[in-house]
């Protein structure tokens, strides 16, 4: 009886190291690839935030047109702000900026509210490391907003 | 009795095989990665500040000089002291006269991270990791001119 209770120990010992650092290196390796596809992620949402930024700030200027200065001259507010003239500036914007070939499935809204542009910008995101059960693809929005303010 | 004897540091032996093969590689990869990260990071922040020490310089030429700078100055911030920068400026559609209204700049700032831990065994130098990011700003159409009118 504790020949036999001897053998079972040892046999439930035996290689018990090698399944412990094979598992710690496979969830390091699980923790490198979200990191890297989170970072990937990040930096493609902060891109996109810029190109927001950028098409805002192209908007809020090429639709301010300006009338009301000729008739009042300049005030210390913002100036007004034409919708169609500031959509027609993003998508002018984007289009120049090679932001379509960069950024496969682009999707842009334009939001003009009394005299703020707000352009939000959505793109897929392929990810450089695929985890098994998804797809390898995230979606990732940037926003930005902008006045034409006369200083 | 006398393979349970037989077994006795064999628990060391692995440790110190598998530790070697898998662990040593895989620690260097995530100190790798994240210098790599910190890299991607900084450039993207340099090519931001670039741009936009760029768009607010008075002219051109003053424009180039902020943008080095602030390139430089991001990176340093990010803890890369040292590693080759390169800061290219391009507009369209007026390619010598970026400040002119309704420019577009694009600021692409190229960088190296240096690998860690990997000795210069060729003479080739240490390996490196080249990073690049862009920034795009549009300039305004209405342009302050000052002394353009006597008050």
């Amino acid at each position: 009886m504790p020949r036999r209770s001897r053998v079972a120990r040892g046999g439930g010992e035996r290689g018990s190291i090698s399944p412990l650092i094979v598992g710690f290196a496979v969830i390091l390796l699980l923790g490198v690839a979200m990191v890297v596809d989170v970072s990937q992620a990040f930096l493609q949402r902060q891109s996109l935030a810029t190109l927001a930024e950028g098409a805002a700030l192209r908007a809020a200027d090429l639709a301010a047109e300006g009338e009301e200065v000729y008739s009042g001259g300049f005030g210390t507010d913002p100036l007004q702000l034409t919708p169609g003239r500031a959509r027609a500036a993003v998508r002018g914007y984007l289009a120049d900026v090679g932001a379509y070939s960069e950024h496969p499935g682009l999707r842009y809204s334009v939001t003009v509210s009394g005299d703020r542009v707000e352009v939000s910008i959505t793109a897929r995101v392929e990810l450089p490391l695929t985890f098994p059960g998804t797809d390898g693809h995230a979606t990732v929005t940037g926003s930005g907003s902008a006045i034409a303010d006369p200083e | 009795m006398s393979w349970r004897r037989d077994e006795r540091g064999t628990a060391l032996v692995e440790f110190v095989w598998l530790g070697i093969l898998l662990l040593i590689p895989l620690v260097w990869m995530v100190i790798s990665l994240f210098e790599v990260q910190s890299g991607a990071f900084a450039a993207t922040t340099a090519a931001r500040s670039a741009g936009r020490a760029y768009a607010l310089a008075p002219t051109d030429a003053q424009g180039e000089v902020a943008a080095r700078q602030a390139a430089r100055q991001a990176l340093d911030d990010q803890g890369l002291d040292g590693v080759p920068v390169s800061v290219k400026i391009s507009c369209t559609p007026f390619p010598s006269q970026c400040h002119s209204g309704t420019s577009v700049i694009t600021v692409r700032v190229e960088t190296a991270v240096t690998l860690p831990l990997v000795p210069d065994v060729f003479g080739s130098g240490r390996p490196r990791f080249a990073l690049d990011a862009t920034h795009t700003v549009p300039i305004g159409q209405y342009q302050e001119i000052t002394g353009a009118a006597p008050q």
